[in-house]
């Protein structure tokens, strides 16, 4: 059993080395993962606005939380994952890599500026304040600094090769920031709360609280999804647009059209 | 929202905005370079007709 898992894991390793068979995969998935998120979004939008209790402490300013902890949340997970590709980038020389990291960095930027400023406006009813600088808020900023680096590293070098792989080790080595972010909150004094949600532990929020946060997190991942899977498979066409395949693929119209065929 | 419905709406309309972007703007990017694939095998396809006519 564990031999046939392991065998096909391999067969997936390989194939991920293929940009058609990438493109021709994610077909699917981009629908899947687009609708997921239209309708886990609309759902967590709503119940977090109108139907979710007001905070005994904070009021109503609390709702802010079901955007800002999203966004933060998948803002360092698809950083994280640029770490990943970036990695495997540097030691297997996949291409899929580098399209990984190039399709993930716009997204990145909007929802790691987004958890900053919309941070920022919780923080003015709750601390009296519109920015402080702590922990959490400066270790974010960091990371948005990083996203913006790597995109301007990459715009700055021409060569493909070489901008590859410097996007790949800054990427590898920026990840370091991840987990300042999270444990910044035990590490220094803080006026940034604890994470909202923990694997280990019974949330500290009723459900009917954390349920809503529950539903725009997972709206967010599939959001996040959608959007660097479609940025991956418009940057395999970009790449491959004088490859057979692509040929054969837009080809086709065409070619019922023409007395030729 | 007990004086804090301005904090709230400009949180969830930024969320909009930045969603809305991400989307219009993928969407927008791939189907212009899908367009501007076929035109390019549509002119290839004329290309070759025409000039296997002109050589007839």
């Amino acid at each position: 059993m564990s031999g046939r898992i392991t065998s096909s894991l391999k067969q997936l390793w390989h194939k991920l080395g293929s940009p058609r068979w990438f493109y021709e995969i994610t077909h699917n998935w981009v629908r899947f993962f687009g609708v997921s998120a239209l309708l886990l979004l609309t759902v967590g939008f709503i119940w977090g606005i109108a139907f979710a209790p007001a905070d005994y402490q904070q009021g109503n300013s609390f709702r802010i939380m079901y955007v800002h902890v999203p966004a933060a949340m998948v803002g360092q997970s698809l950083y994280l994952g640029m770490g990943v590709a970036g990695f495997v980038g540097l030691v297997w020389r996949m291409k899929l890599a580098d399209v990984a990291i190039a399709a993930t960095l716009p997204l990145g930027i909007g929802l790691t500026a987004l958890a900053l400023f919309s941070g920022s406006v919780w923080g003015r009813p709750t601390w009296g304040s519109w920015w402080e600088w702590d922990g959490r808020t400066v270790s974010t900023l960091v990371l948005l600094f990083l996203y913006l680096g790597i995109y301007a590293l990459r715009e700055a070098i021409a060569d493909s090769n070489l901008r590859a792989r410097a996007a790949a080790l800054v990427s590898l080595v920026g990840t370091v920031n991840i987990p300042v972010i999270k444990y910044s909150v035990d590490w220094w004094n803080t006026l940034h709360q604890p994470a909202s949600f923990s694997l280990t532990e019974k949330p500290a929020m009723p459900p009917e609280m954390w349920l809503p946060l529950l539903v725009m997190a997972l709206g967010f991942y599939c959001f996040a999804a959608h959007n660097v899977l479609s940025r991956m498979r418009l940057e395999v066409l970009r790449r491959e647009g004088k490859t057979r395949w692509v040929n054969e693929l837009f080809a086709a119209p065409a070619a019922s059209q023409s007395t030729e065929r | 929202m007990d004086g804090h419905g301005g904090y709230v709406w400009i949180a969830y309309a930024s969320t909009l905005l930045v969603l809305a972007a991400n989307f219009v703007a993928i969407r927008w990017s791939t189907k212009s370079h899908e367009r501007a694939l076929r035109w390019r095998h549509e002119a290839q396809a004329l290309n070759q007709q025409l000039n296997k006519e002109t050589a007839e």
